[in-house]
C-alpha cells in the first residue's frame, strides 16, 4: 500500500481523496491550515495530521519532513490547497495578487522540490496537482485564480519532463464546478447566486455540479499503477462543461 | 489498480471492444475481463479468446453499417448488449503528403473515423443510463506529425466527434471519452520498424525514446488501465475528455 501526502484536505476534494485512499488501505498524511476539521477528519480516518500554513515559505520542507518521519516515505504527493480570491480589477492589490501566486503556484512547486528526494525512492511515484477548468476558461474578477491555475498546467509539463527519467509522474487534475465550500467566494461575487447556480447546471452537459468524490476518483487513479505511463498531462472532471 | 487493491471495478458490466484481436484492443479486453466485466471481442475475423474469462468473440467489419447494426441486434437478442463500448479498430498508413495515395487516405478515414462513428452510433442507440463510450484516439489526434496526414486527420476527427457525442449523450447519462496513446509497443509499431529497417532507415524507436521523458515506449497493458478507469464508477463525472497516456512525450 502507498504512502500518500495530501496538502489541503480538511474539507472538499482533499477530504474525499483522503477517505478514498484510506478506503483502499493506503497510509495518509494530511497537512492543512484548517486545524479543527483536519484533526477531526484524521482521527476519524486513522490518518496523520500536521497543521501547516502555506503562506510560510518554510512550510513545504516542514511538511515533507514530517510526512517522511511519520510514514517512512512518500509515494504520492497530492497538492490540493488553494485560494480563490475575487475582486474587480481595480481592487487587486499587490498583496492580494501575491497571496494567490504564493499559495496556488509557489507552494505546489516548492512542495514538489521538497518531496522529490523521497519520491525518487518509490516504485510508483506520482505527483497530482489540483488545477482547475479555470485553466481553460476565464471569469471576471478571478484574475489571480485563473493565472495561477493556468500556471500549474505549465508546471506539470516542465516537472514531468525533468522527473520522468526518475520514474516520478506529474499530472494535473482539473475539476470543473464542484459543489464545495471553496466556491463560496465565486457565488458571493454573482448578483443572484441561486439563479447563477441554476444557469450553470443548465450549461453543464451532465446537468449537475460535480461532487468531491467525482474528483477523488481521478486522484486515486493517477496515484495508482493503472496510470503508470501517464505523466505531464491533465485530466478534466467537469461533466462535459469545457468540452462544449 | 487491480494489482494493488484487487478491486473489481467493472463487475456487472458488459464491454464490447472492436479491433480486439491484437495490441491495445486485446489488452483493454483482457484488463476489463480481469476487472469482472463480460467482454465481447470484435475484429475482422473473430479473435482468439482463450485465456480471457467469459469472453465472446465476434467477427465484425466496422466500416459495414448493416453488419454493425446486425451485430448489436444479435447481442441485444442474447441479452449481451454492451454498456461499455470501445471503438478501437484502427489502421495506419504513413506517407508524406505528396506520396499519399487517395485510396490509403480514404481507407484510414473509413476505418478509424467512419467505423468508430458507426460502432458508437449503434451503441448509443441502444445504450441505457450509465453507459460509457471510450474511443482510442492518439497523440496524433491532438497534434500533427510528418507522414501522419491521413492518420492524424482521422484521429483529430475522432476527438471532435467524441466531444460532440459527449454533448449529445450527457443528458442520457452516457459518458463519452477517449484515450490518447503516445508511442505504444504494438504490432502497428513493429511493422513500421520493420519497414524502416528494410529501407535502410534508422530504428525510429531510438529517437522516440530520447524524446519521451520516461525514456521508453508504453505497453498496451499500461494503456488499458485508463480504459478500465474511464469505464468505472470512479470516472462518473468525466465526459468529453481525452486522457493522454504517453510517458510525457507531448511535454518533453
Amino acid at each position: 500500500m502507498g504512502n500518500i501526502l495530501i496538502v489541503g484536505g480538511a474539507t472538499g476534494i482533499g477530504r474525499a481523496a483522503l477517505m478514498a485512499f484510506r478506503a483502499q488501505g493506503d497510509e495518509v498524511f494530511l497537512a492543512d491550515v484548517n486545524d479543527g476539521a483536519g484533526r477531526a477528519l484524521c482521527e476519524e480516518q486513522g490518518a496523520h495530521f500536521l497543521h501547516a500554513d502555506l503562506a510560510d515559505p518554510a512550510a513545504p520542507r516542514a511538511i515533507t519532513d514530517a510526512c517522511v518521519t511519520a510514514l517512512g516515505g512518500i509515494d504520492t504527493l497530492f497538492v490540493n490547497a488553494g485560494v480563490l480570491a475575487s475582486a474587480p480589477l481595480a481592487g487587486w492589490t499587490p498583496e492580494l495578487w501575491q497571496r494567490s501566486v504564493a499559495i496556488n503556484l509557489g507552494a505546489p512547486f516548492f512542495l514538489v522540490q521538497a518531496a522529490a528526494e523521497a519520491l525518487r525512492l518509490s516504485a510508483n511515484a506520482s505527483i497530482v496537482l489540483t488545477a482547475s477548468t479555470g485553466a481553460l476558461r476565464g471569469h471576471a474578477q478571478m484574475h489571480g485564480y485563473h493565472a495561477t491555475k493556468t500556471g500549474l498546467i505549465g508546471l506539470v509539463r516542465s516537472l514531468g519532463d525533468e522527473l520522468g527519467p526518475d520514474g516520478i509522474r506529474v499530472n494535473a487534475v482539473l475539476p470543473g464546478f464542484i459543489d464545495t465550500p471553496f466556491n463560496a467566494p465565486f457565488w458571493a461575487a454573482q448578483d443572484d447566486a441561486d439563479a447563477a447556480q441554476q444557469k450553470l447546471a443548465a450549461s453543464i452537459p451532465m446537468r449537475r455540479q460535480g461532487t468531491p468524490e467525482d474528483v477523488a476518483g481521478v486522484v486515486t487513479f493517477l496515484a495508482s499503477a493503472a496510470a503508470r505511463y501517464v505523466t505531464g498531462t491533465q485530466i478534466v472532471v467537469d461533466g462535459g462543461y469545457s468540452a462544449v | 489498480m487491480a494489482k494493488e487493491t484487487e478491486m473489481q471495478l467493472l463487475t456487472g458490466r458488459t464491454a464490447l471492444v472492436t479491433g480486439a484481436a491484437r495490441g491495445i484492443g486485446r489488452a483493454v479486453a483482457e484488463a476489463m475481463a480481469s476487472h469482472g466485466a463480460r467482454v465481447i471481442m470484435a475484429d475482422l475475423t473473430a479473435p482468439d479468446v482463450a485465456g480471457i474469462p467469459g469472453a465472446e468473440a465476434i467477427a465484425l467489419d466496422v466500416t459495414d453499417e448493416a453488419a454493425t447494426e446486425r451485430a448489436f441486434d444479435a447481442l441485444q437478442d442474447r441479452r449481451l448488449l454492451p454498456d461499455v463500448v470501445v471503438p478501437n479498430a484502427g489502421i495506419l498508413h504513413l506517407a508524406t503528403t505528396t506520396a499519399m495515395p487517395l485510396q490509403h487516405f480514404t481507407d484510414v478515414m473509413n476505418v478509424n473515423l467512419t467505423g468508430a462513428f458507426l460502432t458508437a452510433r449503434a451503441a448509443a442507440t441502444r445504450m441505457s443510463a450509465g453507459g460509457r463510450i471510450i474511443f482510442t484516439a492518439s497523440l496524433f489526434g491532438l497534434r500533427g506529425g510528418a507522414g501522419n496526414v491521413a492518420y492524424s486527420a482521422s484521429k483529430f476527427g475522432m476527438v471532435g466527434m467524441m466531444q460532440s457525442m459527449a454533448a449529445d449523450l450527457a443528458e442520457r447519462d452516457i459518458a463519452v471519452n477517449a484515450v490518447g496513446p503516445g508511442q505504444i509497443q504494438t504490432e502497428m509499431i513493429e511493422k513500421l520498424v520493420e519497414t524502416r529497417l528494410a529501407e535502410g532507415l534508422p530504428d525510429p524507436r531510438e529517437r522516440l525514446r530520447a524524446r519521451i521523458p520516461m525514456g521508453r515506449l508504453g505497453t498496451p497493458q499500461e494503456l488499458a488501465g485508463s480504459y478500465v478507469w474511464l469505464a468505472s464508477d470512479l470516472a462518473g463525472y468525466i465526459t468529453g475528455q481525452t486522457i493522454v497516456v504517453d510517458g510525457g512525450w507531448q511535454v518533453g
